[in-house]
């Protein structure tokens, strides 16, 4: 099941509830909420890392649509306003949960090479359940590694716009995507010599 | 010249480079094969970022946190247990120590539980009446009008149906007016009296404050009041719910009470059923049949023609019993001196000095003395525990293998409170019918090895009921992830946490019984359910293939 960005309504179905919806037909949020809801609540549950708070948040970002559908601009695609709509109002979410204003320290620029040397880019991963250990793994990122880098490669945000959600330099963008990649193939390498040695345990570990 | 960060060609990858930076590793790339490859390998990481990303199903993030909740939810829920396992003990203890001396607050104690459904029926007994009275004369009232305005809006189309809607009407007006009831005598008021001499010729019905019948009834009379009085004759049964019987006159039939205080003075020429908290039997009391109670306190000094049986707290007696007594009393048993008993006295008491038999009383037959031996209560054996605890585990592994066997039977779910009720009501049909359906088909030969098997089946399905039950709220707590390779892990974690939810409460003191009934019908429904869900599914799908 693919939920990427793009959906299965197609482009001019779509337009045609945006109208609707734009001139307040409640049956047209109807039909945007059950078509973006599931990429919508997957996003939220990797920004805000609990299932609770992106159903919270997921349903809030659709309670205000009619409210914020005024500052839709049509020259962009709507799956791509409505999630970084969702991604600003996690942000916002996480904020609030923070004493302090800014969620993210500039990161420290002079050691992103050290670890460099031991980890190699992830190759093509083939089946299902790699995949899984992946997103398992991404989940499970500390905060400031997990943000920009979902919202790079889930939403399709480009550094800038990244750094404007986020309230970073466009530098800081770069080098915390660039750990966040390093930090995942750390973890999953650990994974992988945890889970290769005995194949026996890998085979028996969903029983119990 | 020399090669970039890897930082550079993540950036690169990203398509993020500025243009004059970026046309420098292009030209960088096309002599060294190295960066080449990194880039290559660094593009094919972000495709698959991307791609792992984007095909992500909320619910497969699930999984986690829903394990790590139910872990959670266990540490809770043990707490819970801790907590309970100390207030029964200490409940216990209080029980023990205290209530025993103090039997107006011991919950156990026979006295206090009859006065407390005295005082329950009290409220009925004197608003009741009324309440339901006004009810009745609501619906009464309702159904006319809507009876009407159909018959009215038929009436304007003059068939058969509007002339049967009408007959009905008017057949409904002559059943509802007095004068149908002739025969049955109903009055109400605060105080109802049937002066001497007056005589109601049939079935006397009356709800009142005060009732006194001092003439006579020559059918039953059936009264529900405060204070009710019979100084009259009654020639059919009496029926009464009131706070104070007295009985001066003569009942020709039976008597069949359920009240506060009962008395008779007067001639119960049949027998006498009673259920109240006091019944006192004076000297001129006559019972012509067995005398029945069960109350509170009994004090019986006058005669009963057959037995008197009594379950009480305490029983005092001085009369005359033709035939035997039985008797089981909580506090004591006392025979003063002119009494006079026929037949075999049998007195079950908790201790053997609790029975006092005065030297002049007279026994004409056995005297038995049965000492009911109060067992330690089953709270305070490890025993116990460790046998709940062997019984909580071989639950647990039947209710796993049959989820390894059959997961579809475990995909029940309670949608709703009303789904609830509507599941107890259906469960208390697979309790009475497979049995009595099983007894039909072995009465016939052929049937009776099916009748066998139906019988089997039930009384499996008798046990696994709170398996049942228990997954299906342990499962609501810890909702199964879609990850497959947990499944069996989260089905596990679910089905202890509801068998131990389910194994507390069904042997929580005093309602254990209530839940554990409650357990067997809603485990009986889901397990039909599912039952015929899979069986469904199955059958269904075979003869959709054929069809095609």
């Amino acid at each position: 099941m693919r939920t990427g960005l793009g959906g299965s309504m197609d482009e001019g179905k779509l337009s045609a509830v945006l109208g609707r919806a734009g001139s307040g037909d409640a049956d047209a949020y109807a039909e945007l909420f059950r078509e973006f809801q599931p990429r919508v609540l997957a996003l939220c549950r990797y920004l805000l890392g609990s299932f609770e708070d992106a159903e919270d948040a997921a349903s809030e970002v659709f309670a205000r649509l009619p409210r914020s559908m005024k500052t839709y601009d049509a020259a962009l695609p709507f799956p791509k306003w409505l999630m970084s709509v969702a991604s600003h109002h996690c942000v916002d979410q996480l904020r609030r949960r923070k004493v302090q204003q800014r969620i993210f320290d500039p990161p420290d620029e002079r050691t992103p090479e050290a670890v460099s040397a031991e980890t190699s880019p992830l190759e093509e991963l083939v089946s299902a359940e790699e995949q899984n250990a992946v997103r398992k793994a991404i989940a499970a990122l500390p905060e400031r590694s997990r943000l920009p880098l979902v919202l790079r490669y889930y939403n399709d945000l480009s550094y800038d716009e990244i750094a404007a959600t986020l309230s970073l330099s466009r530098a800081n963008v770069a080098t915390l995507i660039f750990r966040a990649k390093q930090e995942l193939r750390e973890a999953l390498a650990r994974k992988e010599k945890i889970g290769k040695s005995p194949k026996l345990t890998k085979a028996h570990k969903g029983t119990w | 010249m020399d090669c970039f960060s890897e930082l550079t060609y993540s950036i690169y990858v990203d398509g993020e480079l500025p243009a004059d930076e970026r046309s420098q590793v292009d030209e960088h790339l096309l002599v060294c094969p190295r960066c080449r490859a990194l880039v290559l390998a660094l593009r094919r990481e972000a495709s698959l970022l991307t791609g792992v990303l984007q095909t992500t199903s909320a619910e497969s993030l699930e999984t986690a946190t829903g394990l790590h909740s139910a872990l959670g939810i266990l540490g809770a829920f043990s707490g819970m247990v801790a907590v309970a396992v100390v207030v029964v003990m200490v409940l216990t203890w209080v029980g023990r120590e205290f209530l025993g001396s103090t039997p107006l607050y011991n919950p156990i104690n026979r006295t206090a539980i009859i006065a407390a459904f005295v005082d329950a029926a009290l409220y009925l007994a004197n608003q009741g009446a009324s309440m339901l009275y006004s009810i009745v004369t609501t619906l009464s009232v309702l159904t006319l009008a809507f009876l009407v305005l159909v018959a009215v809006r038929f009436a304007l189309r003059r068939n058969a149906l509007s002339m049967g809607l009408l007959a009905g009407l008017g057949l409904t007006f002559l059943l509802g007016s007095p004068s149908s009831a002739a025969a049955i005598e109903r009055r109400t008021g605060t105080v109802v009296t049937i002066p001497e001499g007056q005589t109601v010729e049939d079935s006397l019905f009356v709800a009142g404050q005060s009732v006194s019948v001092n003439g006579t009834v020559n059918g039953n009379a059936y009264m529900w009041g405060q204070r009710i009085v019979v100084r009259g004759d009654i020639k059919g049964d009496l029926f009464t719910g009131n706070q104070s019987l007295e009985i001066d006159g003569t009942v020709e039939g039976n008597v069949y009470s359920y009240g506060n205080t009962v008395v008779v003075r007067g001639h119960v020429m049949r027998g006498l059923h009673i259920f109240a908290a006091d019944l006192e039997v004076y000297k001129d009391g006559q019972v012509g049949s067995d005398a029945v109670a069960f109350a509170g306190d009994v004090r019986f000094d006058g005669t009963a023609g057959r037995d008197l049986d009594v379950r009480v707290g305490t029983l005092e007696m001085a009369g005359h019993v033709g035939r035997n007594v039985h008797a089981r009393a909580g506090d004591r048993i006392t025979v003063f001196a002119p009494a006079r008993i026929d037949g075999n006295l049998e007195a079950s008491v908790n201790n053997a000095t609790d029975v006092h038999i005065e030297p002049g009383a007279a026994v004409s037959g056995k005297k038995d003395v049965h000492l009911t031996v109060k067992e330690p209560s089953r709270y305070s054996q490890p025993r116990f525990y460790l046998w709940q605890a062997v019984r909580l585990g071989a639950a647990l592994l039947t209710g796993f293998i049959l989820f390894l066997l059959f997961p579809t039977l475990f995909a029940g779910r309670i949608e709703s409170a009303l789904g609830t009720l509507t599941g107890v009501g259906i469960g208390f049909v697979l309790l009475i019918v497979p049995p009595i359906a099983a007894v039909a088909l072995g009465i016939t030969l052929v049937g009776l090895p099916l009748g066998l098997v139906s019988l089997m089946a039930w009384i499996v399905g008798l046990y696994l009921a709170k398996v049942f039950v228990a997954a299906t709220i342990g499962q609501m707590l810890v909702p199964p992830g879609a990850d497959p390779e947990r499944q069996n892990a989260s089905f596990a974690l679910a089905l202890l946490l509801g068998l131990a939810i389910v194994f507390v409460a069904i042997n929580l003191p005093y309602i254990a019984w209530l839940t554990k009934f409650l357990v067997l019908l809603l485990g009986l429904h889901l397990l039909g359910r599912q039952v015929l869900a899979t069986w469904r599914r199955a059958y269904g799908g075979r003869a959709r293939s054929s069809a095609q």
